[in-house]
């Protein structure tokens, strides 16, 4: 027996008077694929939604946290909702402030300046926009004072990572300290060895709900040295967090964690 | 077209336009999964994701837009696994567990189903879309999309059956690979 063409059973599923009809009462193959594709047909039906468009501000909020990332001399965002958008962070390379830091301070490098701020969630994410003009400017006019002062490095508070997860077994505990150095907070981490992993391997520190989350940098070897944001409240971000990241483009904590420890004094 | 223009020269104006032309679709599935409030949320890290991993997006491995939804089935996924999180972990020990258990849950297998459409749709490109929507969502007859496409009868019932079963592929795969 000849079954029926694709389109003619497409056709029939769509309800549609095809010459083929009567071949489906005498043949199960034809029949189940008819019925087959009418489910297809009922659950796109069911499925599909009609667009929503957004309410306004969003794209605002959308084109104050990419200018975050976006050095001061590129091309501004030619966009209405680019007024919005605040002054860019002072740590670049146009900026004075940025130079001397450099100068002064061995660890600390533009791309972690501007990287570490990425990560904040949403809203504390809009709150720093709005503040930044104002907590930037004050920060660097700190960071360039102490910068003329003798570099010296303070203890200020210290944590015990324990391993965890998949990867915890094989590695030994690793510690963190903040110190602070030519006005500058740093966090120190420090392992015995850097396990071998898929991706690589991202310092962050967490709130103590876990629902925010800051992303400070990458860890490269045994021990790293990176700049704490200078409006970040380590009283409000107590948990330092080693994550294993895969090279997927997401900025987001995998949920793979090797170290974990909570800050104390 | 603006696949193409994101690819190779992605400026906060390219992404603007992809805003306008794919955030009311992103919206909308993400108020499918949860309170409007939140969706906005998923909105703006949706555009900010695609924003950041914009070196990563590859035209020839499909279209923008299809490329977009599936960000946005990630960020709507971690919106979920975010709400378990402050549930269930308040020892940062379970974080990691919370964040993996974030996968199935119910609300979320809901939106599933429209996510797939509308990723296939753009994936599936014109006339194949157009004639879908019109032939299932609009109960056209095949003859009266032929006559407002310029196009013969057989060439819209050729298209009109590769994307019902691509569509029903898709859904199989997607059953196949959560199971
Ligand atoms: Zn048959």
């Amino acid at each position: 027996m000849q079954h029926l063409p694709d389109e003619t059973l497409a056709a029939l599923a769509l309800g549609e008077a095809a010459d083929g009809a009567p071949h489906l009462d005498d043949c199960p193959a034809c029949r189940s694929e008819v019925d087959s594709l009418r489910s297809t047909a009922d659950r796109f039906r069911l499925a599909d939604l009609p667009a929503l468009p957004p309410p306004a501000g969003v794209w605002d909020r959308i084109a104050a946290e990419i200018a975050t990332d976006l050095p001061a001399d590129a091309e501004a965002p030619a966009t209405a909702g680019a007024s919005a958008v605040p002054p860019a962070l002072p740590f670049t390379p146009s900026s004075g402030a940025a130079r001397g830091l450099e100068e002064g301070a061995e660890v600390t490098s533009i791309d972690v300046a501007r990287r570490r701020r990425r990560r904040f969630s949403a809203g504390a994410l809009i709150a720093a926009c709005a503040a930044s003009a104002a907590v930037a400017a004050s920060a660097a006019v700190v960071v360039v004072t102490q910068l003329t002062g003798e570099p010296r490095s303070i203890g200020v508070s210290e944590a015990t990572l324990d391993p965890l997860g998949e990867l915890g077994p094989s590695v030994t505990p690793a510690r963190a300290e903040v110190v602070e150095q030519d006005g500058q907070r740093l966090l120190v981490v420090d392992v015995d060895a850097l396990p071998e992993v898929d991706g690589y391997l991202d310092v962050w520190l967490l709130d103590a709900d876990a629902q925010q989350m800051v992303s400070l940098g990458v860890m490269d070897r045994e021990t790293t040295q990176l700049a704490l944001p200078a409006d970040l409240d380590l009283a409000a971000y107590p948990i330092v967090d080693v994550s294993v990241e895969p090279y997927d483009g997401d900025p987001t904590h995998s949920g793979n964690s090797v170290w974990r420890g909570a800050l104390g004094g | 077209m603006l696949s193409r223009a994101f690819a190779e020269d992605a400026s906060p104006e390219v992404l603007r336009q992809a805003y306008e032309r794919w955030g009311g679709l992103v919206y909308a599935l993400a108020c499918r999964a949860m309170p409007a409030h939140d969706a906005e949320d998923v909105v703006q890290q949706t555009f900010v994701s695609v924003w950041r991993s914009r070196q990563s997006y590859d035209p020839a491995s499909g279209p923008l837009g299809a490329w977009i939804v599936t960000i946005a089935r990630r960020r709507i996924a971690d919106h979920w696994k975010a709400r378990s999180a402050s549930e269930l972990a308040v020892d940062p020990e379970t974080l990691a567990g919370a964040l993996d258990r974030g996968e199935g849950d119910p609300v979320l297998d809901a939106v599933q189903d429209s996510l797939t459409v509308q990723e296939e749709l753009e994936h599936i490109g014109e006339p194949q879309r157009t004639i879908v929507r019109l032939a299932v969502l609009e109960d056209r007859s095949t003859a009266w999309i032929a006559d407002s496409l310029a196009m013969p009868v057989g060439t819209v019932k050729s298209h009109l059956s590769r994307a019902l079963r691509r569509l029903r592929d898709r859904w199989e795969e997607t059953h196949a690979a959560s199971a």
